[in-house]
């Protein structure tokens, strides 16, 4: 405990939950299978290695339910086979392709080493399980893996029905348990979305600590006294931590953040635009062409020409980068500490899928940052933020505001003109399931069959990522699907319950389709905790 | 690319689509090849060959007897279509590059799912009864959505959503719009500093005698309270001398005076725009 200030890195892992096993190729399930390959795969690799050499580092990374479910599913974990191995196909194609290209055979043999080290990982480590690197990382005491809303549910605004943040709480904590077999000490609330009274529910399911934007502290009544270097306890007793912003910029931004470094990988330049060969044209969805994974040029500069990618030279700027940061971060720790009656803590909350999928060499640079954060100083020291509390806890209490970790900083990322349609159905369905939990507490057979498979489809309704996608405009019509059909389904389930005419058939299907939360009871649409 | 032989400039010319490549000089050939360069990508079509029936067989064969077949579809039809481009900050184009499936700013992948279980999905069924939502988008705006029985802005031309304030026990109308759908939604711009327990949102019509009447009890409101203005000015942008003084003689700053500022920029402004770091001080240079 001899560091200046402590630092504690938080990565945000979620994806909504994408299954489809109706059909049998489904485009929007490469989600999933991309953040495998090019970011979870990758981190476990770089936590493992670092265990292994001794070194200590810390991490605090939410696995969200659906996450966790995904991760899980046997189809996925088949279907993410399938996907490594036709690219392991493809590659061979391009390696002959390439094979008198002296820019981009060396990129392509790369790949090969790659997909191959990230099969041997998944399928002979992992036996097809990614949680279970994780939680053993997390039972060694390396990694704080804390949880986030049932399906990522924005909680400001589904706020109106508590029933429906308990709903999120109690199906988070309980996935949690089951998957990794504990209770979460902590909470990711989506996109850091706060409310006042949210600190009360946390209390209840037993959750320690939360985290919040810059703003969720600095707006805090009274206001904290070091900002957001010290977290503040809530009024209901959680803590909330806020977000470092000089931290976050480094990486975060577009100007001055490192993933924009010319000698990185291009994210957008992609085998899958750029070769039209049969043996890539092959692992392309429905003839559309899409991103495979295959990158093979670097960042370079603005225009449109683009040089062939280098790993080798992408992973020296990345250790050059992991020690600019780690010394912003000494002279972070020397500022405040010589202003502060107890070491600071510097939290740098992150989208964990911007470390790989985004910017490609962000896993090497985490393993540089710990690194160089355990050789070559000693003034920053990583901790999670359970380990802070445990060691100064005695910290302000303090109210922050509503508030979010989205543009403008509140709620206009998920309530705007191109996804506001939405709440008027999930309030409606909100309150209606808890009617009918009120109505018949204790449902057996099909209507509890109708009414569990009820309360999934309202949860599924409830990720932000659909009003996310639908503001942002990237899979706008599968967002609307999605947000419409989980409604739809919620009805006619609904109904069932309520009237008591069963289609068994279509309970079956959509109950294999929408399949997350084996241990589902509706009961959770109430006001109080049920884990 | 000078010291490349003339073998070598044209396999790149060959891999970059050049045609009639194999008859150039030299000099020919690398003008070709740096003209071609920017615009070409890394391959050439080709027409489909033995190699594409090799991948089809192992592709099939890596599949077989893994997944039901009989119970799939193959795939939804698909085509790109051009899309509009949308403002975004840094944090949201990185996290909807995880929901990315086509290069962004060009095209948008457009699925076409079949009919599916009986689902008509497209047509979602009406609210159990008509509903009027209210809730806070941001400090200074409401966000209002009213979904009502199919035909009645039909039946009722005049109706009207209004906005009203109570203070001393009077309701003021501070703003009204004319409700010409059935379902929809407007965004009201409030002052920030009123508290939200005195603003009240009507659905209705006047009557023949000029009174209103209120179409809509049932409704979604939700005002949080905890919108707190930005203190910053007062309390946060501060010069290193200042932040050192305060901080070590002033105690907390939690005691300090919490002074709103009207029109002031919001806490989370100042520090995306960079003017101050989340240290507290100002940024300097």
């Amino acid at each position: 405990m001899s560091a200046k200030g402590y630092f504690a890195l938080v990565l945000h892992a979620h994806l909504p939950f994408v299954r489809h096993p109706e059909y049998e190729r489904f485009l929007e399930e490469d989600w999933f299978f991309e953040a495998l390959t090019e970011t979870y795969l990758p981190l476990l690799d770089v936590f493992e290695g670092l265990e292994r050499d001794g070194i200590h580092f810390r991490v605090t990374m939410s696995l969200t339910p659906p996450l966790l479910s995904m991760m899980t599913d046997p189809l996925l974990q088949k279907r993410f086979v399938r996907y490594l191995d036709e690219r392991l196909i493809a590659i061979e194609g391009e390696l002959k392709r390439t094979k008198d290209d002296t820019y981009f055979n060396p990129v392509v043999h790369y790949y090969k080493k790659h997909f191959e080290r990230l099969r041997e990982q998944f399928v002979e480590q992992y036996e097809l399980d990614v949680t279970r690197g994780f939680r053993r990382l997390m039972e060694n005491g390396y990694l704080e893996i804390i949880t986030c809303g049932a399906t990522h549910g924005y909680l400001p605004l589904l706020a109106t029905q508590e029933e429906s943040l308990y709903a999120q709480l109690s199906m988070a904590v309980r996935t949690h348990e089951r998957i990794l077999g504990r209770k979460p000490k902590g909470i990711w609330l989506a996109e850091c979305g706060y409310t006042p009274g949210v600190d009360r529910l946390l209390a209840e399911f037993g959750i320690e600590f939360f985290f919040v934007d810059s703003h969720g502290l600095l707006d805090a009544s009274p206001s904290p006294k070091y900002g957001v270097h010290t977290p503040v306890r809530t009024p209901n007793g959680p803590a909330a931590f806020g977000r470092d912003f000089e931290s976050s910029k480094q990486v975060w931004s577009a100007e001055e953040g490192y993933p924009g470094d010319g000698i990185y990988r291009e994210f957008y330049r992609d085998a899958g635009f750029d070769v039209q060969e049969p043996h890539i044209e092959s692992i392309l969805h429905a003839g559309i062409k899409n991103f495979t994974g295959l990158k093979y040029h670097r960042i370079t500069g603005e225009g449109d020409w683009k040089e062939p990618y280098h790993p080798e030279w992408a992973s020296e700027r990345a250790a050059e980068h992991a020690g600019n940061f780690l010394f912003n971060r000494q002279r972070q720790m020397e500022h405040l500490s010589a202003h502060m009656d107890r070491p600071p803590i510097v939290v740098a909350p992150y989208d964990a899928e911007l470390f790989g999928h985004w910017w490609y060499e962000g896993p090497q640079w985490i393993n540089f940052l710990f690194r160089k954060m355990a050789y070559d100083q000693q003034d920053v020291q990583a901790i999670t933020p359970w380990e802070y509390l445990n060691w100064f806890g005695d910290v302000e209490t303090a109210q922050p505001p509503e508030c979010s970790w989205g543009a403008g900083g509140y709620h206009e990322v998920w309530l705007n003109g191109s996804n506001d349609w939405i709440y008027p159905y999930l309030h409606a369905a909100a309150e209606r399931i808890s009617d009918l939990a009120a109505r018949f507490p204790d449902a057996d057979g099909d209507q509890r069959w109708a009414l569990d498979q009820a309360a999934r489809e309202l949860l599924l309704a409830q990720s932000s990522d659909w009003a996310f996608i639908m503001k942002t405009a990237t899979s706008v019509e599968y967002a609307v699907r999605r947000t419409k059909s989980h409604i739809y389904r919620f009805n006619r389930l609904a109904d069932m319950a309520e009237f008591g005419h069963y289609d068994h058939d279509y309970l079956r299907a959509v109950t294999e389709r929408d399949s997350l939360f084996p241990d589902m009871d509706y009961r959770m649409f109430r006001k109080s905790p049920m884990v | 690319m000078d010291t490349n032989t003339v073998k070598e400039l044209r396999e790149i010319a060959r891999d970059l689509g050049i045609t009639g490549f194999s008859k150039m000089r030299k000099e020919e050939l690398l003008a070709a090849i740096k003209k071609a360069k920017p615009k070409k990508k890394a391959a050439t079509k080709s027409p489909k060959t033995k190699k594409a029936a090799k991948v089809k067989k192992a592709k099939k064969k890596i599949t077989k007897g893994k997944v039901r077949k009989t119970v799939m579809s193959a795939e939804p039809v698909a085509k790109t279509v051009k899309r509009e481009p949308t403002e975004e900050t840094d944090e949201e184009r990185i996290e909807s590059a995880k929901f990315i499936t086509t290069i962004a700013g060009t095209a948008a992948y457009h699925s076409q799912y079949p009919p599916d279980l009986g689902e008509d999905i497209d047509t979602l069924p009406p609210l159990p009864e008509p509903r009027l939502t209210f809730l806070m988008q941001k400090p200074g705006v409401v966000a209002t959505n009213w979904h009502l029985e199919s035909g009645r802005t039909q039946q009722d031309k005049d109706l009207r959503l209004r906005l009203g304030v109570l203070a001393d026990q009077q309701f003021h109308i501070e703003q009204e719009v004319q409700v010409n759908t059935d379902r929809g939604s407007h965004y009201f711009h409030i002052d920030p500093s009123w508290p939200p327990a005195v603003i009240y949102l009507q659905l209705g019509h006047y009557d023949q005698n000029g009174r209103f009447v209120i179409a809509i009890r049932r409704g979604t409101v939700r005002l949080p309270r905890l919108f707190i203005q930005s203190s910053l000015g007062v309390n946060w942008a501060l010069e290193q001398e200042e932040f050192e003084r305060e901080v070590i003689t002033s105690g907390p700053l939690g005691s300090w005076p919490q002074h709103a500022i009207p029109g002031a920029p919001s806490s989370h402004e100042w520090i995306t725009s960079g003017a101050i770091t989340s240290s507290g001080l100002i940024r300097k240079g």
